[in-house]
């Protein structure tokens, strides 16, 4: 559908769900880790208090960060980072698993301590990786060392994982759908946040009732080292009511915190700019290169490319977003004064696609132009 | 974020399910084996969701079957719905277009019943021809986005991408003919118009409503009013269809600047309110009856575009062949693709128009000045002097003319005043 300068509505809630989901998912996880293994932790302030905050910061900020962190590289840069971290991450998860094998409660102990600093820096630095997948498999892994103590712990990790990560998935679906498309009108958050609700407490209740059933055991190596504390079941229900109620609140200051403050700050990672390359099946196919990605990108070529897919994260900020399937000359038409879209995109074209080098002047022209554009714009919206 | 359509949490389930449910039966760890089955549940329940969602949604589309090169089409998809369905998309296939996919998302929902209507504005970037547009395919997925289904809906129809067409400049002075229906042009002889011309004798005969009283009690003797004659603008459009003068390819070929100057001339005919008519010759015949409108118009522009350089028959022939259909007092434009023309014949023929009051025009457009596509061309110096030795025959004859040459901008050649016309 066509999008019309800065009249398009920006699919916040579904947004701020998605970021919702994954506060909790990560909090959730660092909570579990330290029910399985540290509880008498949770009777300190830190402990508690640590995981919400330093969660929901690193969420936002690498929501906003998103954009700045996914066009610091290239792909094949990108590529390398991610090999990289994954070899590292990798190891990390070696040690602990070969820690658990042999029933060391210390090896775990420092194994757990490093994934649980691992989840925020995971979400802070989103934007190198691809979608959440560092943080999902991160808390999975605390999810999964927190339940080797067994008994009800376990099976409140395990529970309030999986409905956190069915909430997570269905609410970022939407949010995906959402940014991606601009859709003339939002349909009600309340209708399709409901789908996200209903698998969540479907999983969350058939795991309490298969744990009620078959009672998680501890891992045996651990048990007979003595490495998951006992606790007896008052404390233990004292404990997960209020890591309830603090999650519970965390939870609504976070979700209020990103409804109210500052715009709403969690829209602002809708990395609109990575959809740039048309994902056109038929289109012919063009040099292998993206935007901003390879060696040619030095020089005055580069710089008018990235200054192009800059100002398209910009605009697509501004609602005015450029749909994967449309072409350049295409989106130009959308965009207003149409002289110095016209330009722009004749200059992006010409350094993208052509032969010649273009030069500094070309490059003013485009800027001039961008400016002309995004002012343009700006006082659409 | 991850692209809507990415698959990336699928995957990340599919390859946690195994793993979690080996390690937890390895390690006899019921908790994790417990979360790979909750995974595995997740997992099926959405492939199940996601299935027949599609199912029982009919969509149609509404569009206009023509437009212009470059021109913006905007297409509406009309969905309905047996079952309620949400977030479902859309894929239209637009042929016109080069990026020919378009993707469109009903965030609503479809319920049973109701119509909801997507709509999306292309733009015809490829060049003029016959495209398709369509099948229509319908996307769903389960609310996690895990799996999808689509549906394919065999909603397909042409679309004509007319040639962009230029103001051809001084064609509306050419022929036209008296008419008794009310028209816009009109000549300074005595007729049937409302615009005033004169007072003369009066004639028996003549309506007494058209006396002029005051004039008749001034001279003493009546006399009447008279109006201009309205007329009726009328072109015939022959079209050079002939095989031996293909040159180039392309955008860069004699035929496409004979089908596009064609084009013009029908545009700038139909738009000035005349009657226009097509002929030519290719292996299939190129021929659009006399009609004028908007209808008449996007009829004779699909003719043309459908049109193939194929044919036999000379140009000079095929005017002879229609001759007999060519009004008196009407414009005859000739579009030959070539300047080589025949010109004792095409002296004939002019001769014939102008005993019948035809007002001819000719553009020749000079196939060898395109790259030869077979044999070999003349020398650039003898197509020169054709080219010259053409144009002083038909100026001579006062016959408007203009060649058009491969690096000629269409445009502006043919929307110039003064040369030739």
């Amino acid at each position: 559908m066509r999008a019309s300068a800065g009249a398009r509505p920006f699919p916040s809630a579904f947004l701020h769900a998605r970021l919702v989901g994954l506060f909790l998912l990560s909090t959730g996880a660092i909570y579990g880790a330290y029910l399985g293994w540290q509880p008498a932790q949770l009777a300190r302030i830190g402990p508690l208090a640590w995981p919400p905050l330093a969660v929901g910061l690193a969420v936002v900020a690498g929501a906003v960060l998103h954009d700045r962190l996914s066009s610091l590289s290239d792909r094949a840069g990108r590529w390398k980072l991610r090999a990289a971290a994954g070899v590292g991450y990798g190891g990390v998860l070696l040690l602990v698993l070969l820690g658990i094998l042999v029933g060391e409660p210390k090896a775990v102990a420092s194994g757990l301590t490093l994934l649980m600093i691992l989840q925020p820096a995971f979400l802070l630095l989103a934007g190198l990786g691809r979608g959440c997948l560092g943080a999902l498999v991160n808390a999975l892994a605390l999810t999964m060392v927190g339940a080797l103590g067994g008994g009800e712990r376990a099976s409140a990790a395990v529970a309030s994982h999986a409905a956190f990560l069915a909430f997570f998935l269905v609410a970022d679906h939407a949010a995906r759908k959402l940014a991606e498309y601009p859709v003339e009108s939002l349909p009600a958050p309340r209708a399709l946040l409901g789908q996200a609700f209903l698998p969540a407490l479907a999983a969350a209740g058939a795991l309490v009732l298969l744990f009620a059933w078959i009672p998680p055991q501890p891992y045996a190596p651990l048990k007979r080292t003595g490495g998951a504390p006992a606790m007896p079941p008052e404390d233990l229900a004292r404990i997960l009511l209020e890591l309830g109620g603090i999650l519970a609140l965390a939870t609504l200051g976070f979700y209020l915190a990103l409804r109210f403050g500052s715009g709403g700050s969690g829209e602002r990672g809708d990395p609109v700019a990575e959809k740039v390359p048309a994902r056109v099946r038929s289109e012919p196919s063009g040099p292998s290169r993206g935007p901003g990605d390879g060696d040619g990108d030095s020089g005055w070529r580069g710089r008018i490319v990235r200054l192009y897919v800059r100002l398209l994260g910009e605009l697509a900020r501004l609602g005015v977003r450029r749909r994967p399937d449309q072409t350049p000359l295409e989106y130009a038409r959308k965009l207003a004064p149409e002289g110095a879209a016209g330009e722009l995109t004749g200059v992006f074209m010409r350094a993208r696609y052509g032969g010649e080098e273009p030069g500094e002047t070309e490059y003013r022209s485009a800027q001039a132009a961008a400016q002309a554009v995004l002012d343009r714009a700006r006082k659409g919206t | 974020m991850e692209p809507a359509r990415s698959t990336l949490y699928r995957s990340f389930l599919l390859s946690a399910v195994p793993m979690l449910l080996l390690l937890g039966a390895a390690l006899r760890l019921w908790a994790w084996a417990a979360l790979g089955l909750a995974f595995a549940l997740l997992l099926a329940v959405s492939w199940l969701s996601a299935r027949g969602r599609a199912a029982g949604i009919r969509a149609r589309r509404e569009l206009t079957p023509s437009a212009f090169e470059e021109d913006e089409v905007a297409v509406e998809i009309v969905l309905e719905g047996d079952r309620p369905s949400r977030m479902l998309e859309v894929v239209d296939s637009f042929g016109p277009a080069i990026a020919h996919e378009q993707w469109m998302l009903d965030p609503g929902g479809l319920v049973p019943g109701s119509r909801r209507r997507l709509r999306y504005v292309s733009y015809c970037s490829r060049q003029w021809g016959v495209y398709t547009v369509g099948p229509l395919r319908v996307v769903a997925s389960d609310p996690a986005g895990l799996f999808r289904s689509s549906r394919t809906i065999p909603e397909v129809e042409d679309f004509a991408v007319f040639p962009r067409v230029y103001d051809v400049a001084g064609l509306g002075r050419l022929g036209a003919r008296p008419t008794f229906a009310p028209q816009e042009s009109s000549a300074g002889r005595a007729g049937q118009n409302l615009v005033y011309l004169g007072v003369r004798d009066y004639r028996p005969g003549d309506e007494l409503r058209r006396v002029h009283w005051p004039a008749s009690a001034r001279r003493g003797a009546l006399v009447v009013k008279e109006h201009e004659t309205d007329l009726c603008p009328y072109a015939t459009v022959f079209v050079d269809l002939e095989r031996r003068h293909r040159a180039g390819t392309g955008k860069k070929s004699s035929f496409e600047y004979v089908v596009r100057t064609a084009a013009s001339v029908v545009w700038t005919a139909v738009r000035s309110g005349s009657f226009v008519q097509v002929a030519g010759l290719g292996s299939r015949p190129l021929h659009v009856p006399p009609g004028r409108g908007e209808d008449h118009l996007a009829f004779a522009l699909y003719e043309l575009i459908r049109a193939q350089q194929d044919g036999q028959a000379t140009l000079t022939d095929v005017v002879l062949h229609h001759l007999p259909s060519v009004p008196a007092n009407s414009t005859a434009v000739l579009v030959s693709a070539t300047a080589f023309l025949d010109l004792p014949a095409l002296d004939d023929l002019l001769r014939a128009f102008r005993d019948r009051g035809v007002r001819p025009a000719v553009v020749l457009v000079n196939n060898h000045s395109f790259p030869a596509i077979e044999g070999w061309p003349p020398p650039r110096a003898v197509v020169v002097e054709k080219c010259r030795e053409v144009t002083f025959f038909l100026r001579s004859r006062g016959v408007p003319m203009r060649v058009l040459e491969e690096s000629d901008d269409l445009g502006a050649v043919l929307g110039r005043e003064g040369v030739g016309w």
